[in-house]
């Protein structure tokens, strides 16, 4: 590529000649305080709640406060330089985020200013932060599944298009890892993704950066980044952000998944914000209207009708429990998604992960948001599952049992064992129908528990080299019918024969 | 504040070349008539502005100084409608 410096002086030369300044005329207050990423500003008796001001400095400022002498901003930048009796200027703008095509593949910070050093992001269209989410009219049922690709969520708590199911769990079970899973299966399937980070250390940030570039996830990916160093404002409004991009695709008739990691970081820096804002502190010493900041944000994850473009959000937010305790954020986040599922810590140790606990995790949507053959084949496991959970104390008895309690004891034992799953290695919807009608049943009877996964690891391999067809059919069907089902009796029993422990 | 006590506010006018009296209280007057209030103006000078007017009055700033032409520049060149495409 030759650079003919008369070309490119040329161009600035026509660019600086399309340019005509525009405004002269700023409304301007002066600073009267300024500490803790607050500062009080007189003057500006036009501002609007929520609007964006600049600092002498540069530094960008959000409306949170607006009372009789004076307004409340919060820095979204740094406070170096900023002075007492210094101007501040209006900017007649809500705080807004670019959005588009060009955001795929990027990693931006809360106010979309790219921060992956490849340069700006190039889009026109922006968006404010904070919209009111659809009206009841405009929204479609949720009816379309969004494959997770993880034997446990998609059997027994499955998740559509549209939805929010909440992610919650005590430190270190695993509620990263499902979503970063759940985005890496979203490969090819039409959705695009957007992780926001909120509240963690960069470091974390980058592996998973560099996890969904290695699964080449990003290819359909937006990550919104608030670290732990950003400013509490810059946390708050990180959500909203990744909201606003993902809703720009929304309204392109799109279907996007966003996950929200975590809000019970972004709980935290919405309170360290109230507190120093001198809001009155409630429950916890969270400000009153914490739950409307959790239930504005869910509620835009929505199905519109097709009318409205027929296109989706679905939300996966993560709340962190202390030690199991389902406190004052855990319950707001839970009573306003469309059902949660439960991690725990035990299940993790014991070496069950992904860790769910099918008991208390729920979907609201449930069946409606499942393939036919995945709705009839995972119909019995989660009772099997129950049924062993409640005999599971009696197991210490051995021999002394009847027959009938000794088969749900070892049917449940290997349904347990066949949820297992690594990271990393979402499965697709036919291959989860056929190990799980396998489990259900009964041809893993006679394989001891601890070769289960073995029989699995090999049985899809057999599949996948001799009778791939069988999979093409269950996914363009979507359904078992009799002919699939005899084929798959026959593929099962072939195995079986030849499947050497 | 003390800007606007009663009927009488202070401007302050900042250009980067000193203004002769003249021209100030030409400049008094004008706002004087615009504000409907009597002005009590305060004169600076800073070179940095390159040239013209800057003038800080009740919450308002007027400001034609090349110095601020240049920021609104450079910030259009940087953005989408005057980037450089295909450079």
């Amino acid at each position: 590529m030759e650079f003919k410096t008369e070309k490119i002086s040329e161009q600035i030369r026509k660019s600086i000649s399309d340019f005509s300044p525009k405004a002269h005329v700023f409304e301007v207050g002066t600073v009267i305080a300024l500490g803790d990423g607050i500062v009080r500003v007189s003057g500006l008796e036009n501002a609007m709640s929520g609007e964006l001001l600049e600092f002498e400095t540069g530094a960008l400022g959000m409306v949170l406060n607006l009372e009789e002498d004076n307004i409340g901003v919060v820095l979204l930048g740094h406070e170096d330089g900023i002075k007492e009796g210094g101007i501040v200027k209006l900017t007649g703008k809500m705080v807004e985020v670019p959005t588009g095509d060009a955001l795929i593949g990027r990693v931006v910070n809360a106010l979309g200013e790219p921060v992956d050093n490849r340069g700006p992001i190039r889009t026109n269209t922006r968006r404010p932060i904070e919209r009111e989410a659809s009206g009841v009219i405009t929204r479609k049922e949720v009816s379309v599944p969004l494959q997770t690709g993880i034997k446990a969520i998609d059997s027994m708590v499955p998740i559509g298009r549209g939805q929010r199911e909440l992610i919650i769990g005590d430190r270190q079970t695993g509620k990263t890892a499902i979503c970063i899973d759940t985005i890496i299966n979203q490969k090819g399937k039409d959705v695009l993704c957007v992780y926001v980070a909120i509240g963690q250390k960069a470091s974390t940030v980058a592996h998973i950066v560099k996890t969904l570039t290695d699964f080449d996830a990003m290819k359909y990916s937006c990550v919104v980044v608030a670290t732990a160093s950003d400013t509490a404002p810059l946390q708050y409004m990180a959500p909203y952000s990744g909201c606003a991009i993902a809703e720009e695709w929304l309204e392109q008739g799109k279907d996007v998944l966003i996950v929200y990691d975590d809000l019970s970081k972004h709980a935290v820096a919405y309170r360290a914000m109230s507190l120093l804002l001198k809001r009155p502190p409630g429950r916890e010493a969270y400000p009153g209207d914490v739950f409307y900041l959790h239930s504005r944000l869910l509620e835009r994850a929505v199905r519109l009708d097709d009318a409205y473009g027929g296109g989706s959000i679905t939300a996966l937010p993560i709340i962190e429990t202390q030690a199991g305790d389902i406190s004052y954020i855990p319950t707001n986040v839970i009573s306003i998604t469309d059902g949660q599922i439960y991690l725990e810590a035990e299940l993790f140790n014991s070496g069950i992960r992904p860790a769910i606990n099918a008991g208390l995790s729920v979907s609201r949507v449930g069946g409606t948001a499942q393939n036919k053959f995945m709705k009839k084949i995972s119909g019995p496991i989660r009772l099997e599952l129950a049924q062993y959970r409640e005999l599971a104390s009696f197991a210490q008895f051995g021999s002394d049992l009847d027959k009938d309690t000794l088969d749900r004891l070892e049917q449940g034992k290997r349904i347990t064992e066949i949820l297992k799953q690594p990271q990393y290695k979402p499965l697709s919807a036919p291959h989860q129908g056929i190990i799980l009608y396998a489990v259900t049943n009964k041809y893993l009877k006679d394989i001891p528990v601890d070769k289960v996964l073995q029989y699995e690891a090999q049985l899809f391999d057999f599949i996948d080299l001799e009778h791939s067809y069988i999979l093409e059919d269950l996914r363009l069907r979507k359904e078992l019918t009799e002919e699939i089902e005899q084929k798959l009796i026959e593929i099962l029993k072939e195995f079986g024969k030849n499947f050497i422990i | 504040m003390a800007e606007t006590v009663g009927s009488v506010t202070h401007a302050k006018v900042i250009t980067a070349t000193i203004i002769s009296l003249d021209k100030q209280n030409e400049i008094k007057e004008q706002l004087e008539k615009v504000l409907n209030k009597s002005v009590i103006l305060e004169v600076l000078e800073d070179k940095s502005l390159i040239g013209g007017l800057k003038i800080i009055v009740d919450g308002l700033v007027i400001d034609k100084t090349i110095k601020n032409d240049l920021e609104e520049l450079k910030k259009y060149l940087y953005s989408v409608e005057g980037d450089m495409n295909g450079i």
